[in-house]
C-alpha cells in the first residue's frame, strides 16, 4: 500500500485526513495569527510605552537640556531605567548625546536622526519597531525651539517572557488542536461512512453472489439515506432483472452457459444440466476439463478461444452426446467473447440449440418433396384462401399449365362449366365440415380441354382448428370414364337402334314417373308395335328389318319434344315417354307425328317398303298407377289400336 | 505557519553612533551661555531671538544659546571654558577675565545696572532697617546687581546684612520676585531688567508688589569671547551686537532683551568698574561669595 493509499485509499480516509489537514490549516493559522496579533498588541504598547517614556522624558529633561547640564541629564537617564528599557539618551539638537543610559556614548553623535532633526515641525517620532525593541524619539521643546531629543529604546521587558509564552502557549494549543480535530476527524468521518461502509460492504458480498442482501435503511432522508435506498432500489431492480434473465435461461430450450476467462462455468441452465448429467451447482465453478473427457473438453475450449481472438460470435455445428440418457443431439453453437464496460474480457458467453428435430424434419421435407416431384397424381396446394402456393410436375404435365403461371390464382380457373355453383358448394361444405371431399370432377385444361379427375381435397388446420391449407391430389380418369361410358352404352342401350332399352326405359320410366308425381305434371306412356315389319323382315331379310328399325327409330326420335325418351323394347316394339303434358291432347299431337313420320316410305335399295304404327296410350295421373303397370295399360291400350284397324292410337281408359 | 509566524523577519531597530559630529550643512556651532537671568526656557525666549540673529549674519557659523540652572552652574561652565561665547554679569565677568574669557561688548547702558528691592504692597518697609529680623531672597550670592550690590547697599544702610537679616537665596531673578509675592519672604532682590519683564508677564502678581529702593548703577552684562577663538569671528561678533541698533530687526531684538544696544567694552573696563566695588564687598563681609 502506498502512502497515497494510506491516507486516500478509501472515502472515509479522504474525509478524516482532508477535515483534518483543514483543521490543522485553519488552526495553524488562527493561532499564528493571533500570536502574531498579540504579539503586535504587545509590540504595539512596548510602542506605546516608548512613546510615553520618551515624552516624559523631553518633558523632563528640558531645562537640563537648555543648560546642558550633563550631571542632570546623566541622572535623568540612569534613574528612568526600569523594566524593557534598553536605553534612554539625550541629544541636543545637533546629535550629540548629552546623557546616556551607557555613558560612554555621551559625546558620540547619533547617526539615524538627520532627517528627524530636519523635520520643520518635529514630533515623537517611533524610528523603528520590532518585538525585541521599540526606538522612540522626542523632541525636547523649550520656547517652541527643539533643543534637543529624548530617545528611548523600550524592549520586551516583561513581555518579552509573555510573547514568548503566548507563542509557545499558540503551538502547544495547535498541536492538542490539531490532533483532537483529527480524532474528531476520524471519529466524524468513521460515523458518516459508517453507512457508506455498510453499503459498501453489501456490495461486496452481493458481487460474490449474496443478491438477497441489501442495505439497511434507517429511515433518514440525507443524501446516504437516498443513496442507500437507491441502491437498494438498484439491487431490486437487478434481482428482478436477474430472475427474469434466470426465467429466460431457464426456460430456454437451449443450452445456455457464461464461462470466465479461465473456462469455468459462472451459469449454466437446465437444458446444459443434461450435457454433463449434473445440476447446475455442480457445474458452476469448474472447467470443461473437469466436466468432460479430455477431447471434448480440448475442442470446447479450443472454440471458446476461438471466439475470444475473433471478437465477435462464432458458430460451430457438432454432434453432442447428452450425459443424461445417452442420446445424440445435433447443436448449433454460438459463442460470443463477453466484455465490461471498459472493454475487458470477461468470459464467454455460449448458446447451442438442438436442431437434432429440424434435421430429421428437413429429411423429410426433402422426402416429401421428392414424392411431391415424382407422383404420377396432380398435387395442388392452395392456401386457406384457395390461392395455389405449389403444384408438382404431374399437375404440369395433366393439365398443361406450368407452376409460374398458376402460382397465386385460385384453383376455380380449373373447374369445368359441367360442374355448377351447387356442386362447387358442396365440394366447400364437405371440407369445411369433414375436411376431406372425394369425388370426381371435370377440370379443364391450359387448351380449353376437359378432363375426369379422381379428386381428393383435404383441408389442413392449424393448432387453433383454422384451414391454413388445401392440398387437392387428382388424377386423370378420363380414360376410364369412356370405358364406363361406353359399358353403360352397352348396358342400357339397343345395339342396333342406339335408342335406351327397356333397362334404361325402367330408370327413366321411374325417373319421369318421380318427377310427374312432384310437379302435377302429366307423362304420357306411349307403346308403339309396328304394323307390316314382320313381313319386310320375312321378305328382305334381318338386315333389311335392321335398317327398318333402324330408320323407324330415327324418326321416332325426331319426332319427340325435348326431354322425351324413346326406347326399343325389342323387335319392333317402342315405349314413349311424354313428360310435362299439359293435357291429352298435347300427347295426341306428338302422336299424330309419330304416326306419320312412321307411314312414310323406307327405301331398301331398290325395294320401298312401309310401315304403320298402332300406339297405346295411357296418361298419368289420369292413369294413376304404377309406372310398370303404366306400361301394361298402354300395351293395352295398343292391341286395341291394332284391333282398330292399325295405324293408329288408342288412349288407355277410352271405349 | 506558527513557526514562520514566530521568527518573523524583524527590521534592525536601534540608535547607531558616531564619534565626529555630522557634518550635514558645513557650519560650525558656537554656544553662547547666559548667566541665568530667567528661567532656562524664559532665558531661550528671550535670548533664544539673539543667537538666531548671530548665526543669521555669521558666515558658516552657528551660534546656539546655553542656559545655566544657576549661577554656580553658569560659572561652573566658565571656568571648564566649555561655552564659547558668555553674556555674564560684571562679577562673573570679572571672574570669567581669569579663565580665559575677553569682554567684546556690553550688554546694555551701564545706568540700567541697579539693584531693586520688590515688596508686597502691604507690606512696604518703611526704611532699610525695618528689614532687621526679616528675610531677603536672592537670586544667588553671585547676582552682581541682584545680591552683591543691594547687600552693599543695605549695609551702607547701618543694616548687618550677615546677622541682621536672613538671606535666601532662591536661583533666579524671577523667584526671588515671587518669594515676596509669596509672603515667603519680606523683599524679592532683584535688579531693574528682570523687574521690568516681570512686570510685563505677569501683571497681576506685579501689582501686588512695589520696588520700595534701588541701589547705584554700576556698570551692565558683558559679551565675552573664550580666548581661543578666532579672531575674525569675535570680530565678526562684534560687529553685529555693535550694529544692532542700526537696523529695525536689531533694534526690536533689543527691545525684547530689554537693552538699549550693545555698547563697546573690553577686559579694562570691567576690571575697572568692579574692583571698588568687589574690594568694599571684602571688607564689609570678609570674602567675594
Amino acid at each position: 500500500m502506498t502512502l497515497r493509499d494510506g491516507l486516500f485509499g478509501t472515502l472515509r480516509r479522504q474525509l478524516a485526513v482532508g477535515v483534518a489537514l483543514v483543521h490543522a490549516v485553519m488552526m495553524s493559522f488562527f493561532v499564528a495569527d493571533l500570536v502574531v496579533r498579540q504579539q503586535d498588541v504587545l509590540q504595539a504598547r512596548q510602542v506605546e510605552e516608548a512613546r510615553s517614556l520618551a515624552r516624559t522624558l523631553a518633558l523632563s529633561s528640558r531645562a537640563w537640556v537648555l543648560t546642558r547640564d550633563l550631571a542632570g541629564l546623566a541622572e535623568l537617564t540612569q534613574a528612568g531605567g526600569q523594566s524593557g528599557v534598553e536605553y534612554l539618551m539625550l541629544i541636543d539638537a545637533r546629535g550629540e548625546v548629552l546623557a546616556h543610559t551607557d555613558p560612554a556614548r555621551v559625546g558620540q553623535y547619533v547617526a539615524d536622526m538627520g532627517a528627524l532633526i530636519a523635520r520643520p515641525e518635529p514630533e515623537v517620532a517611533v524610528l523603528g519597531a520590532n518585538p525585541k525593541l521599540a526606538d522612540v524619539a522626542a523632541p525636547v521643546v523649550a520656547a517652541g525651539r527643539v533643543v534637543g531629543w529624548a530617545r528611548v529604546g523600550v524592549g520586551q521587558g516583561d513581555h518579552a517572557g509573555l510573547s514568548a509564552a503566548i507563542a509557545r502557549d499558540g503551538i502547544v494549543y495547535t498541536l492538542v488542536a490539531i490532533v483532537i480535530g483529527a480524532v474528531l476527524a476520524w471519529l466524524m468521518s468513521r460515523a458518516i461512512t459508517a453507512r457508506l461502509h455498510q453499503i459498501r460492504t453489501v456490495a461486496d458480498a452481493v458481487r460474490h453472489g449474496r443478491h438477497e442482501l441489501r442495505a439497511s435503511d434507517d429511515g433518514r432522508n440525507d443524501e446516504i439515506g437516498v443513496v442507500a435506498r437507491g441502491f437498494n432500489a438498484m439491487l431490486d431492480a437487478l434481482a428482478h432483472e436477474r430472475r427474469l434473465l434466470r426465467t429466460l435461461v431457464e426456460t430456454l430450450p437451449d443450452m445456455v452457459w457464461v464461462k470466465d476467462t479461465a473456462g469455468r462455468y459462472l451459469l449454466c441452465n437446465p437444458s446444459l444440466e443434461r450435457v454433463f448429467g449434473r445440476k447446475e451447482a455442480d457445474i458452476l465453478g469448474k472447467t470443461d476439463h473437469e466436466l468432460l473427457p479430455a477431447d471434448f473438453a480440448d475442442h470446447f475450449r479450443v472454440h471458446d478461444l476461438r471466439a475470444i481472438e475473433a471478437g465477435g460470435p462464432v458458430r460451430n455445428e457438432e454432434w453432442v452426446t447428452l450425459a443424461d440418457d445417452g442420446s445424440r443431439v445435433f447443436v448449433e453453437t454460438v459463442k460470443t467473447p463477453m466484455y465490461d464496460a471498459e472493454g475487458r474480457l470477461l468470459g464467454v458467453v455460449g448458446i447451442a440449440r438442438d436442431y437434432t428435430a429440424r434435421l430429421r424434419s428437413t429429411e423429410q421435407l426433402r422426402l416429401s418433396a421428392s414424392v411431391f416431384a415424382v407422383c404420377l397424381e396432380g398435387i395442388v396446394i392452395t392456401d386457406a384462401d384457395n390461392r395455389i402456393i405449389d403444384v408438382n410436375p404431374a399437375f404440369t404435365r395433366i393439365t398443361g399449365f406450368k407452376r409460374d403461371e398458376v402460382l397465386g390464382r385460385t384453383s376455380a380457373f380449373l373447374s369445368s362449366a359441367r360442374h355448377g355453383a351447387v356442386f362447387h358448394a358442396a365440394v366447400w361444405q364437405a371440407l369445411r365440415e369433414a375436411g376431406v371431399w372425394r369425388g370426381e370432377m371435370w377440370t379443364q385444361g391450359k387448351f380449353g380441354e376437359e378432363f375426369a379427375q379422381q379428386v381428393s381435397i383435404a383441408a389442413l388446420r392449424d393448432d387453433a382448428g383454422t384451414i391454413t391449407h388445401y392440398i387437392e391430389v387428382f388424377t386423370d380418369i378420363s380414360d376410364l370414364k369412356a370405358h364406363e361410358a361406353e359399358l353403360d352404352e352397352i348396358a342400357n342401350h339397343d345395339p342396333l337402334t342406339g335408342l335406351p332399352n327397356r333397362r334404361l326405359l325402367r330408370d327413366r320410366l321411374s325417373q319421369a314417373y318421380a318427377q310427374a308425381a312432384r310437379g302435377r305434371s302429366g307423362l304420357g306412356v306411349a307403346l308403339i308395335d309396328l304394323d307390316g315389319f314382320k313381313p319386310i323382315n320375312d321378305s328382305l331379310g334381318h338386315e333389311a328389318g335392321d335398317r327398318v328399325l333402324r330408320e323407324i327409330a330415327a324418326r321416332l326420335s325426331h319426332c319427340l319434344r325435348s326431354g322425351d325418351t324413346v326406347a326399343r323394347l325389342g323387335g319392333d316394339e317402342f315405349v314413349l315417354l311424354l313428360v310435362n303434358l299439359a293435357d291429352a291432347d298435347e300427347a295426341r299431337q306428338v302422336l299424330e307425328r309419330v304416326l306419320h313420320a312412321v307411314a312414310q316410305p323406307i327405301t331398301l335399295g331398290e325395294h320401298r317398303v312401309a310401315v304403320s304404327a298402332s300406339i297405346g296410350l295411357t296418361v298419368f295421373p289420369n292413369d294413376a298407377v304404377s309406372p310398370e303397370v303404366l306400361l301394361r295399360h298402354a300395351d293395352a291400350a295398343m292391341y286395341r289400336a291394332k284391333e282398330a284397324g292399325r295405324n293408329t292410337w288408342r288412349l288407355f281408359g277410352d271405349a | 505557519m506558527l513557526l514562520a509566524a514566530c521568527a518573523r523577519e524583524e527590521p534592525v531597530v536601534g540608535p547607531r553612533f558616531q564619534v565626529a559630529p555630522p557634518a550635514t550643512t558645513g557650519e560650525v556651532l558656537y554656544r553662547l551661555a547666559v548667566h541665568p537671568l530667567h528661567n532656562p526656557t524664559k532665558l531661550l525666549q528671550v535670548y533664544g531671538g539673539l543667537t538666531d540673529y548671530l548665526s543669521a549674519r555669521l558666515n558658516a557659523h552657528r551660534i546656539e544659546l546655553e542656559a545655566s540652572n544657576d549661577y554656580a552652574h553658569f560659572e561652573n561652565k566658565a571656568a571648564r571654558r566649555r561655552p564659547e561665547f558668555l553674556l555674564p554679569n560684571p562679577y562673573q565677568a570679572w571672574r570669567a577675565l581669569g579663565y580665559g574669557y575677553r569682554v567684546i561688548a556690553e550688554a546694555g547702558d551701564s545706568a540700567d545696572f541697579r539693584g531693586v528691592f520688590v515688596v508686597r504692597r502691604d507690606r512696604v518697609p518703611a526704611a532699610p532697617a525695618a528689614l532687621r529680623g526679616q528675610a531677603l531672597c536672592y537670586p544667588a550670592p553671585t547676582a552682581l546687581a541682584a545680591a552683591m550690590l543691594p547687600q552693599l547697599w543695605l549695609a551702607r544702610q547701618g543694616l548687618d546684612v550677615r546677622g541682621e537679616t536672613e538671606s535666601i537665596y532662591v536661583g533666579s531673578q524671577e523667584s526671588a520676585i515671587l518669594s515676596a509675592y509669596r509672603g515667603e519672604c519680606a523683599v524679592g532682590v532683584t535688579w531693574s531688567l528682570p523687574w521690568r519683564a516681570f512686570q510685563r508677564t505677569h501683571p497681576a502678581e506685579a501689582a501686588e508688589l512695589v520696588a520700595v529702593w534701588q541701589t547705584d548703577p554700576l556698570i551692565n552684562n558683558a559679551v565675552m569671547a573664550r580666548d581661543d577663538l578666532p579672531s575674525d569671528l569675535i570680530a565678526q561678533v562684534q560687529g553685529v551686537l555693535l550694529a544692532m541698533v542700526t537696523e529695525d530687526e536689531g533694534r526690536a531684538l533689543l527691545q525684547r532683551l530689554e537693552i538699549a544696544r550693545f555698547n563697546p567694552a573690553d577686559d579694562v573696563r570691567y576690571r575697572h568698574a568692579l574692583q571698588a566695588v568687589l574690594d568694599e564687598y571684602v571688607a564689609r563681609f570678609g570674602a567675594l561669595p
